[in-house]
C-alpha cells in the first residue's frame, strides 16, 4: 500500500493487466469521458475504500467519504498537474476529505446531535492478523476516538499505511514538522496504550 | 519485507457495492453537454397556431427589425412559417432550430424524450445537443434525419415528392427515406445527402462552404461516405464493449472491440480496443491464439508505451501458456530488450524455461 500511497514525479507504468496509465485515463476523463472517469473510480475504489475505512471505520461514513473524495477528484481534475500521480492526489482527497468529515461529526457530537461511538476493535482488526500485529492496530484503534483530528488521522497514516512523515505531510497538507509533533503526541499514549 | 499492518484493516468490497458507489458518483457529476448551440439568427413572420401540447420553446431574433426579442411559448404541433425573415428558435433542450426565409416547419413532437419535426417547404439549420434519452428527428417529405447530436441543415421543396438535402455541418446524421426502404445513410460533417424530386435516387455531394465553429465535444465521427447502411462509430463501440464488460459479459464486450478494428481500424481507441480485446481473450474466453493475435496487433499499432509493456509481458505469458517455448523466448527478448528495468522484467525472465 505504501508504494500506491506514494507520489512519483516520474509517470509510473501500468500494473500487468491493468489497461491504460492514470495519465490516459486522467487526461481522457479531463475530455469528458465518461468510460475513463468510470476507469479511474473502478481502478482506484478498493484503495479509497480501504483507505477510507482505516481513517473511519464504519461502513456508511466509508461510502460516503468515497463517493465525495471521488466527485472532488473528478471535479478538479483540471488541477492534477501530474497526471499520473492520480493515485496519490485521490489519497490525499480521501484523507483531507475523511478529516473534514472527523472534524464535523466531533462537532456534532459535542453539540449533541449526534452520539459518540466507540470503534469495534474486533471487527475492525483482522483476525488472520500476527499477534503482535494484532497488539498494535487494537491499540491504534482503540485509541483513535481519544486523539485529535490531525493526530489520529497521523497515526493511521504512520501506524497502519506505514507511511513517512514527509508522505503524511503531503497527504494532510501539512508541514512535517507538524505532523511530527501530532505523531508524538499519539504516538506517547499508543506507547501508554501498549505498554501500561 | 513485512505485511503492511493496513492489509488488516480491511472493509468487505464487492463489485456490487463499487457498482453502487459509481452509480451514485456518476449520477453527481455534472453533466457535461456534448454539443453547444451556438448560432441565434432570424427573423420574423412566426404563424404559430397551437392544438394543445407540452413542451415550451425560447424564441430569440437576433435579425431583422419585424424579430421580437420576447420569450414566448410555442405549443407542441405548432406550425412555424417565415416568409422574408428568418426564425430562430431555442428548445427547452438547448437546442438550436433556424428556419430559414419562406419556410415552414410542423412541431410534430415536442416530448422531453422525443422531438420531431416536419419541413413542409424552405430550410431547416439544426444545432441538436446530444442527449441519450432524446430523439430528434426531422423529416422533410417520404425522407426522416434522426439526429445523433449535430449540426446539419434540410432542405426542402414544396410538393408531394419534394427535392430533399441534408448537409451536416458538425456530428452525424441519420437518413432514411422511403423510396429506399431499409436503407439508413449516414451522413457526418462536411457531407452532404440529396433526394432529387420524384423519384431520383439520392446522390452524395460536397457540403456547402460553412464558417467554422468550435465544438465542447470538438470530436465528430470520421466523415463516411454518404449513403452507406448506419454503422456504430467507433465510440459506440467502445462504449459498448465497455457496458458488456461491467455487465459481465465478457464474449459481448470482446464482439464490440472485434468490430471496432473491423469497422474503424484508424479511430484513436482502436489500439486500446486491440489491447483489451487481448486482455478479455486471455482472463476471460480461454482463447490464447485469439489473445496473441489481438496482443500483436495491439503492439504493431503503436500502442501507448505502458500499455505496449504490458502487452508484451502478456504475451511472453501467453505463449508461455500455449507451451509455445520459442515464440515465448522471442516475447521474452523483445520485451526485456525494450524494458530491461520493466515492471514485469522479473516475472518475464522465469517464463519460457531455459535458453
Amino acid at each position: 500500500m505504501k508504494e500506491l500511497l506514494s507520489h512519483s514525479p516520474q509517470p509510473q507504468p501500468t500494473r500487468s493487466g491493468a489497461g491504460p496509465s492514470d495519465a490516459a485515463l486522467v487526461l481522457a476523463a479531463r475530455a469528458g469521458e465518461e468510460w475513463a472517469r468510470e476507469a479511474l473510480f473502478r481502478r482506484y475504489a478498493r484503495l479509497a475504500l480501504g483507505l477510507a475505512y482505516r481513517i473511519l471505520p464504519r461502513d456508511a461514513d466509508v461510502d460516503d467519504l468515497v463517493q465525495d473524495s471521488f466527485l472532488a477528484a473528478f471535479e478538479r481534475l483540471d488541477r492534477l498537474s501530474n497526471p499520473q500521480a492520480f493515485q496519490a492526489w485521490l489519497s490525499s482527497i480521501v484523507v483531507r476529505t475523511a478529516g473534514k468529515r472527523l472534524r464535523r461529526r466531533r462537532l456534532q457530537v459535542r453539540l449533541g446531535l449526534l452520539r459518540s461511538e466507540p470503534i469495534d476493535v474486533d471487527q475492525v482488526v483482522s483476525r488472520s492478523a500476527p499477534p503482535d500485529v494484532a497488539v498494535e492496530l487494537r491499540a491504534v484503534y482503540g485509541l483513535l476516538e481519544k486523539l485529535s483530528v490531525e493526530e489520529r488521522i497521523a497515526l493511521v497514516l504512520r501506524r497502519v499505511e506505514r507511511l513517512e512523515i514527509p508522505e503524511i505531510a503531503e497527504q494532510m497538507g501539512l508541514s512535517s514538522s507538524t505532523v511530527k509533533r501530532r505523531l508524538n503526541a499519539a504516538e506517547a499514549r499508543l506507547e501508554r496504550a501498549i505498554e501500561p | 519485507m513485512s505485511t503492511p499492518p493496513n492489509r488488516y484493516v480491511q472493509p468487505e468490497v464487492g463489485e456490487a457495492r463499487v457498482d453502487r458507489l459509481w452509480q451514485n458518483v456518476s449520477q453527481r457529476l455534472e453533466p457535461r453537454p456534448s454539443r453547444v448551440w451556438r448560432w441565434v439568427m432570424l427573423g420574423t413572420a412566426l404563424s404559430a397556431a397551437a392544438a394543445g401540447g407540452v413542451f415550451w420553446l425560447k424564441l430569440t431574433s437576433s435579425m431583422g427589425p419585424s424579430s421580437g426579442s420576447a420569450e414566448r411559448a410555442v405549443l407542441a404541433e405548432a406550425k412555424l412559417e417565415t416568409k422574408s425573415d428568418e426564425l430562430s428558435v431555442t428548445l427547452g433542450d438547448g437546442s438550436s432550430v433556424k428556419l430559414a426565409s419562406q419556410s415552414e416547419v410542423q412541431v410534430q413532437s415536442g416530448q422531453a424524450s422525443s422531438i420531431s419535426l416536419q419541413l413542409s417547404r424552405g430550410a431547416l439549420w439544426c444545432d441538436v445537443t446530444h442527449r441519450e434519452e432524446r430523439k430528434f428527428r426531422v423529416v422533410a417529405g417520404d425522407v426522416e434525419v434522426r439526429v445523433v447530436g449535430t449540426q446539419f441543415s434540410v432542405k426542402s421543396s414544396a410538393g408531394p415528392s419534394p427535392r430533399v438535402e441534408v448537409s451536416v455541418t458538425r456530428g452525424v446524421v441519420e437518413v432514411v427515406s422511403a423510396r429506399r426502404p431499409g436503407i439508413v445513410a449516414r451522413v457526418a460533417a462536411g457531407q452532404s445527402w440529396i433526394q432529387d424530386g420524384e423519384s431520383a435516387a439520392p446522390k452524395p455531394e460536397p457540403a456547402p462552404e460553412v464558417a467554422p465553429q468550435s465544438s465542447e465535444s470538438g470530436k465528430p465521427d470520421a466523415p463516411l461516405p454518404s449513403a452507406q447502411p448506419v454503422l456504430p462509430s467507433g465510440r459506440e463501440l467502445f462504449e459498448k464493449a465497455g457496458e458488456s464488460r461491467r455487465a459481465g459479459d465478457a464474449a459481448g464486450a470482446a464482439h464490440a472491440y472485434e468490430e471496432l478494428l473491423r469497422l474503424h481500424p484508424g479511430d484513436g481507441r482502436a489500439s486500446l480496443a486491440a489491447f483489451e480485446l487481448g486482455r478479455l481473450r486471455m482472463d476471460r474466453l480461454g482463447d490464447l491464439s485469439g489473445a496473441i493475435s489481438a496482443l500483436e496487433r495491439a503492439v504493431a499499432m503503436n500502442i501507448g508505451p505502458s500499455f505496449r509493456e504490458d502487452a508484451l509481458a502478456r504475451l511472453v505469458s501467453v505463449y508461455a501458456s500455449q507451451g509455445n517455448l520459442a515464440a515465448c523466448r522471442r516475447a521474452r527478448d523483445r520485451y526485456s530488450s525494450s524494458y530491461p528495468a520493466g515492471v514485469h522484467a522479473a516475472a518475464v525472465a522465469t517464463r519460457c524455461g531455459s535458453h
